[in-house]
């Protein structure tokens, strides 16, 4: 696994996984209804251009690391490490949340929108796959799923 | 009356334009409107506006089919505090013209001051702008506000939970919360939504029909043009120079399909009106999308990011290797 990331990674992937889903929540109008705006400290929560900025820029952390790891996985393929069932249905959720959050993000550019179907589609899309990932991180989280297989690799047993 | 065929030709010329836009529009994303050129633009004449209401009353007739009909007591909102229940649908507050409410979606504001030395006395009509690129849209959670391929701007009626982010969201606040209605009672009518939001819609389906907007087509002084985006923008720029007048809503919040033309600055304006709740100001107003759309570069960087990150840690794994 060290071959992979590093502990600050690990940090920084579950505070932008934190927040990404926070202010996720935070675009339906949950945090001023609910006195989380009000917190201090979150005041920014309740503000939707601001909540939807901040959005995006974890968005943006998780697209770039989702891409390192990507690399480094296949490279470490080499050396038997493999993602773990549990990490692969978690890698496979995220990447269709971030996929269509970059959709969605494209439409706010000026010249481009969507049929209306196709728009409600992307967005129940979005929040599904969002929200199934959330499930599965916390799931994972509690039962101590790792996301690479416990199994020594072969190769390693061949290299001693 | 030439006024009125003249808009009565564009019209129809962008009706065409429209139609085309949805032949070519079989994809889901509609790239056909990057100009926005064929979009369907009005251009409001404000001097001719003598204030005789009548658009306000036909608007009110031909949408009265939407208009929102709460059936029983409003919900008990939770939390209370911080949920406040709009309840329009009580027959007085129903008879309200003099501002956006969900049954009245067009209303006069009227200025009264002085400019470079003259008084003046203005009436101006004030609905949805129907923005190039709407926050209304692009915040909504739901996809419940969208664009059609014309550029009209609506909300979805079935599928709104009256959250009233679009309000929050629109530098004009025009978007008006009928509560007690819509989809959120079917799902946690307490705890989330709180009825569905109502604005202008351009009379899309009139328009769908190839008529014109309600609004417009009554007009007796022809205060109001409907067009072809560019059209309706040139036309206004012109106007603008022959009076030595002013023009609002060709750039502000970038770029809208209404476009305003005064004798006096819409600084003035802006100073001479009422405003408050369901009564919008005329300030200059900025693109409310650019600060979300700077974080677009943020994800434009991140993979490039990502591979120099990967690129550094497979080159220091093989020195490691290598020093093994
Ligand atoms: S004026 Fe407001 S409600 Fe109308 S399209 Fe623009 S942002 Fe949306
Ligand atoms: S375009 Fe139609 S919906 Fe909009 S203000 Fe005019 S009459 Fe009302
Ligand atoms: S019908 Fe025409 S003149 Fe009368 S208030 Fe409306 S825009 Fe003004």
């Amino acid at each position: 696994m060290e071959k992979i990331s590093t502990r600050w990674m690990h940090w920084i992937y579950g505070a932008a996984v934190a927040i990404v889903l926070f202010t996720g929540f935070g675009n339906m109008p949950l945090w001023g209804r609910y006195y989380i705006a009000d917190i201090p400290g979150l005041g920014w929560s309740g503000n939707f251009f601001l909540n939807l900025q901040v959005h995006l820029f974890m968005g943006a952390v998780l697209l770039g690391l989702g891409v390192y790891f990507l690399i480094v996985y296949v490279y470490s393929r080499w050396d038997g490490i493999r993602v773990s069932p549990s990490g692969r249905v978690r890698a496979a959720l995220l990447t269709l949340a971030l996929l269509s959050g970059l959709v969605m993000a494209a439409r706010n550019l000026h010249g481009i929108q969507f049929a209306f179907e196709f728009q409600v589609g992307l967005i129940f899309f979005h929040m599904g796959t969002a929200m199934s990932f959330m499930i599965a991180s916390i799931t994972c989280h509690l039962a101590r799923c790792r996301w690479v297989q416990d199994v020594p690799p072969l190769s390693e047993s061949s290299k001693s | 009356m030439t006024s009125k065929r003249i808009s009565r030709r564009s019209f129809l010329k962008a009706g065409m334009g429209a139609a085309g836009t949805v032949a070519l529009a079989a994809s889901p994303v509609s790239a056909t409107r990057k100009q926005h050129n064929e979009d369907l633009c009005t251009l409001i004449d404000i001097q001719k506006c003598v204030a005789c209401e009548a658009c306000v009353d036909a608007c009110r007739d031909v949408n009265d089919v939407k208009f929102p009909e709460p059936e029983g007591p409003m919900p008990n909102m939770f939390p209370r505090k911080k949920v406040r229940v709009e309840d329009w649908s009580p027959e007085e507050k129903r008879d309200v013209t003099d501002r956006l409410t969900p049954y009245n979606w067009l209303f006069i504001q009227h200025a009264e001051g002085t400019y470079n030395g003259k008084s003046f006395e203005l009436a101006i009509p004030r609905r949805c702008m129907h923005c190039l690129n709407p926050p209304c849209v692009n915040l909504c959670p739901f996809g419940a506000a969208h664009t059609l391929s014309n550029g009209i701007v609506r909300i979805h009626q079935d599928l709104c939970m009256g959250g009233a982010k679009c309000r929050a969201v629109c530098p004009w606040h025009i978007p008006q919360r009928q509560s007690g209605v819509g989809l959120h009672l079917d799902i946690l009518p307490q705890y989330a939504g709180n009825g569905v939001m109502f604005k202008c819609d351009r009379c899309y389906d009139r328009v769908a029909e190839g008529e014109l907007p309600a609004c417009i087509e009554v007009c007796p002084e022809g205060v109001q043009e409907i067009g072809p985006r560019k059209e309706m923008v040139e036309k206004a720029r012109r106007l603008a120079t022959q009076i030595n007048g002013f023009v609002y809503g060709a750039d502000d919040n970038g770029g809208t399909n209404t476009i305003y033309v005064s004798p006096v600055p819409f600084g003035v304006l802006n100073e001479a009106i009422v405003i408050g709740p369901g009564n919008p100001h005329l300030k200059r107003t900025a693109d409310s999308m650019a600060d979300p759309n700077r974080m677009l570069a943020a994800l434009a960087i991140a993979p490039v990011a990502g591979v120099i990150g990967a690129l550094g840690r497979l080159r220091k794994l093989s020195r490691q290797g290598e020093g093994n």
